[in-house]
């Protein structure tokens, strides 16, 4: 009895703080609210905000813009939301991580100034991605079959229009498999303007050794194939087309041939010779008429 | 066994007593249209449950997904499981030379045929489309245990005939000769059957070398038939089915299931077809002996099946038995366990329960007890899938066989009895020459019996 009036009083008192915590709005102090982000609003920036947010922010708001967040009471926010990017200014959005309140941890001493102002600018930063994104940029890549290498740049045109190769950019190198991408390299390009990896010696390709690389650059959203056909063959094994338990009559193992014919073969023999010689029984008969 | 040739005007009365008495039940109907209608009305009601099930497919069953093998699987292995008595009784005791089993041999034989034809026929009833049987033999695989046991129940099925039709051979001389009034039909089906069998020394050579080449042959035979059926069970990775010894575990079951089911056809030929002086005391006590002996040989087989998985309690063998010991099925198996088996043993040690009423009602005992336990072998086992059921409906995972299957079985079961009786009837039950040559009638009343004229 007393363990149910103790569920009964938790219960309500837990509701009533849920209704509380929904209830109570955001106060923030109007120095805090004009506040403006210290950081440039670039690809960098928003690049640094972007992992910052994986770490700390997805797992109770989600994507961003995908309003996949947890199901809570109250519920977090999707930060990626038209409505709560114009409510919000900068300030307000660095104040309320800074501080939280409720379910929303304080991230004062979890981030840097600096960690929390990218954050933002990741999130500012969906409004401008395509304005960031350097339409100039092209990404090529160069196979190299004698080191088994792979190599990738990235050129742009400056503010001269001359070609130049860009040199830290991020780009990650894979290779196609079945069920999806396998990273094999990932790295900045470097003072050459290029970012190579070399492939395994072993890599498996298809059984004439052919594969396909695939090189993206995310930032400058390019995404480039290339075949090589120097991966190592790979010779599969067709299950069905041994001999085995699992497959065709045609293809039984001898042993199990062998004791099956063998087996029935001589009962069958036996019943057959039996067989005849019962109808010699009427054979006898009609002779000896 | 020939007694010492008797007087020969008492040897010419004796073999009449004895054609008298086994071939009276081929007339005399005791209470056969009544056994006949009671099994045609089994029939009709399962022949309409056939009916809808063919109709409307398997869906009709309590059968699903996760349960796929049910209650007509367990019909089947019982069928195989009561037909091994033929082998039992006819080829090892008679190769044996164990006194006076002749007058049983021909009943076991009889059982044997028509049960195993039905555990034949019963597989096609489990199959929601049975128009495409033929496509197991045009693309049966060599590999699988299914076409194993389709090939040696086959052989059996042969053998066995073969074995019934072996010794009926001087027995349709002999009545070919004594129903010569008959109508025009009988005399045809007893001339065609007797061969032209006429006594003659080389006819009855050929006679005696195939009954003991037959009698030798079918007993790998019927131990392969039962070893292939439980190979179904056994050549998965299953709990409870997953077992080396489940060959033997399946012959040693079975023959207690036949030597019950033995008791019972005994007893009732015995009487109904007043058989008193031929089926004696003495076959009951036989017959109780047999099945204390094979009932403990099976006691043995059931000890190593379920203490050696029950000491190490492996997790999912642990499910399965504890499902068996305490759980679900815990009455089914104690029932099976304790008055299908051990009480039978211990009650079958007293010479008292070795008489024929008392071992009726064992015999009734083991049968049900020998059911129930193919049930409790295949069925549990199957509500244990590895692979993690999910997202499908509760009675996808539990089995109880519906009405349907009860009454499509129960139609099995009569069609088998059926072909008993009907077998039972048309031919004397007992080999009369054998008997005759063993109750001491002189040779050459019997080739005067068989002369072709």
């Amino acid at each position: 009895m007393k363990h149910i009036k103790n569920t009964i009083s938790l219960s309500v008192l837990l509701l009533m703080f849920a209704t509380f915590v929904q209830a109570q709005a955001w106060e923030i102090p109007d120095g805090e609210k004009s506040k403006t982000n210290p950081l440039e609003l670039n690809a960098a920036n928003s690049e640094k905000g972007f992992e910052v947010y994986q770490k700390n922010c997805k797992s109770c708001h989600g994507d961003v813009g995908a309003a996949n967040f947890m199901p809570l009471v109250p519920p977090p926010t999707d930060l990626g939301s038209a409505a709560f990017k114009t409510a919000n200014t900068d300030g307000e959005i660095f104040y309320k991580m800074t501080t939280g309140k409720g379910a929303m941890p304080s991230f004062k001493a979890v981030l840097s100034d600096d960690e929390r102002w990218a954050v933002i600018a990741y999130l500012r930063a969906g409004d401008k991605t395509d304005a960031t994104v350097d339409k100039n940029a092209k990404l090529s890549i160069v196979a190299n079959p004698d080191d088994k290498s792979i190599s990738a740049s990235i050129t742009t045109k400056d503010a001269t229009g001359k070609e130049v190769k860009l040199v830290g950019a991020d780009i990650e190198i894979s290779i196609k498999r079945i069920f999806g991408n396998l990273t094999i390299g990932k790295g900045k390009t470097n003072a050459t303007g290029a970012f190579s990896v070399n492939l395994p010696e072993d890599l498996p390709g298809d059984s004439l050794g052919k594969a396909t690389i695939i090189v993206v650059a995310k930032r400058f959203k390019q995404e480039e194939k290339i075949e090589i056909d120097w991966a190592t063959p790979s010779k599969h094994h067709d299950l069905t087309a041994q001999a085995s338990i699992w497959g065709t009559s045609a293809n039984a193992p001898w042993w199990i041939m062998l004791l099956y014919i063998g087996i029935a073969g001589s009962v069958w023999v036996v019943i057959i010779y039996i067989v005849l010689q019962i109808l010699k029984i009427a054979r006898l008969a009609k002779k000896n008429v | 066994m020939n007694h010492e040739a008797l007087p020969k005007e008492e040897s010419k009365q004796l073999f009449e007593k004895i054609q008298t008495d086994l071939f009276a039940p081929l007339s005399k109907h005791y209470g056969f249209t009544a056994w006949i209608v009671v099994l045609a009305t089994v029939l009709i009601t399962a022949a309409m449950a056939y009916f809808i099930q063919l109709r409307d497919g398997l869906g009709v069953t309590a059968m699903r997904d996760i349960v796929s093998w049910g209650l007509y699987i367990s019909t089947f292995v019982f069928f195989v499981a009561v037909s091994l008595v033929g082998m039992l009784i006819s080829a090892v005791l008679g190769l044996l030379k164990i006194p006076g089993i002749t007058p049983i041999t021909r009943i076991a034989e009889l059982i044997a045929i028509a049960f195993v034809m039905m555990a034949g026929a019963i597989i096609v009833f489990d199959m929601g489309r049975p128009d495409r049987l033929l496509n197991v033999f045009l693309h049966g695989r060599i590999q699988s245990p299914i076409v194993w046991d389709i090939t040696v129940i086959t052989t059996y099925i042969v053998i066995s005939l073969l074995l019934l039709i072996l010794p009926l051979i001087p027995d349709m001389a002999i009545m070919r000769n004594r129903f010569k009034d008959a109508p025009k039909w009988q005399v045809m089906i007893y001339k065609i059957l007797s061969l032209g069998f006429a006594g003659l020394p080389e006819q009855k050579k050929i006679i005696y070398k195939s009954m003991r080449t037959l009698s030798i042959l079918i007993i790998p035979v019927a131990f392969g038939i039962h070893t292939v059926t439980s190979w179904l069970f056994a050549m998965t990775l299953r709990v409870g089915w997953d077992s080396t010894i489940f060959g033997p575990y399946f012959v040693a079951g079975a023959f207690p299931a036949g030597v019950g089911a033995m008791a019972i056809a005994l007893f009732v030929f015995r009487n109904s077809y007043n058989l008193k002086e031929y089926i004696t005391e003495k076959h009951f006590d036989l017959v109780g002996k047999l099945l204390v002996l094979t009932s403990l040989l099976y006691l043995y087989f059931n000890l190593n099946e379920f203490l050696v998985p029950g000491y190490k309690m492996k997790t999912a063998d642990g499910h399965h038995l504890e499902m068996l010991f305490v759980g679900k099925y815990a009455l089914l198996f104690w029932f099976v366990q304790i008055f299908g088996l051990i009480l039978p043993i211990v009650l079958l040690l007293f010479k008292k329960m070795r008489k024929p009423f008392p071992m009726l009602i064992i015999g009734v005992f083991v049968v049900i007890g020998a059911f129930l336990k193919r049930f409790i072998i295949v069925a549990p086992t199957l509500e244990h899938p590895f692979l993690p059921v999910q997202n499908v409906p509760e009675h996808f995972m539990v089995y109880w066989p519906n009405g349907f299957e009860w009454a499509i079985t129960m139609g099995a079961i009569s069609i088998a009895l059926l072909i008993l009786t009907i077998l039972a009837k048309v031919i004397p039950i007992m080999p009369v020459w054998e008997i005759a040559l063993e109750k001491g009638v002189r040779e050459e009343e019997l080739e005067e019996a068989y002369k072709n004229n």
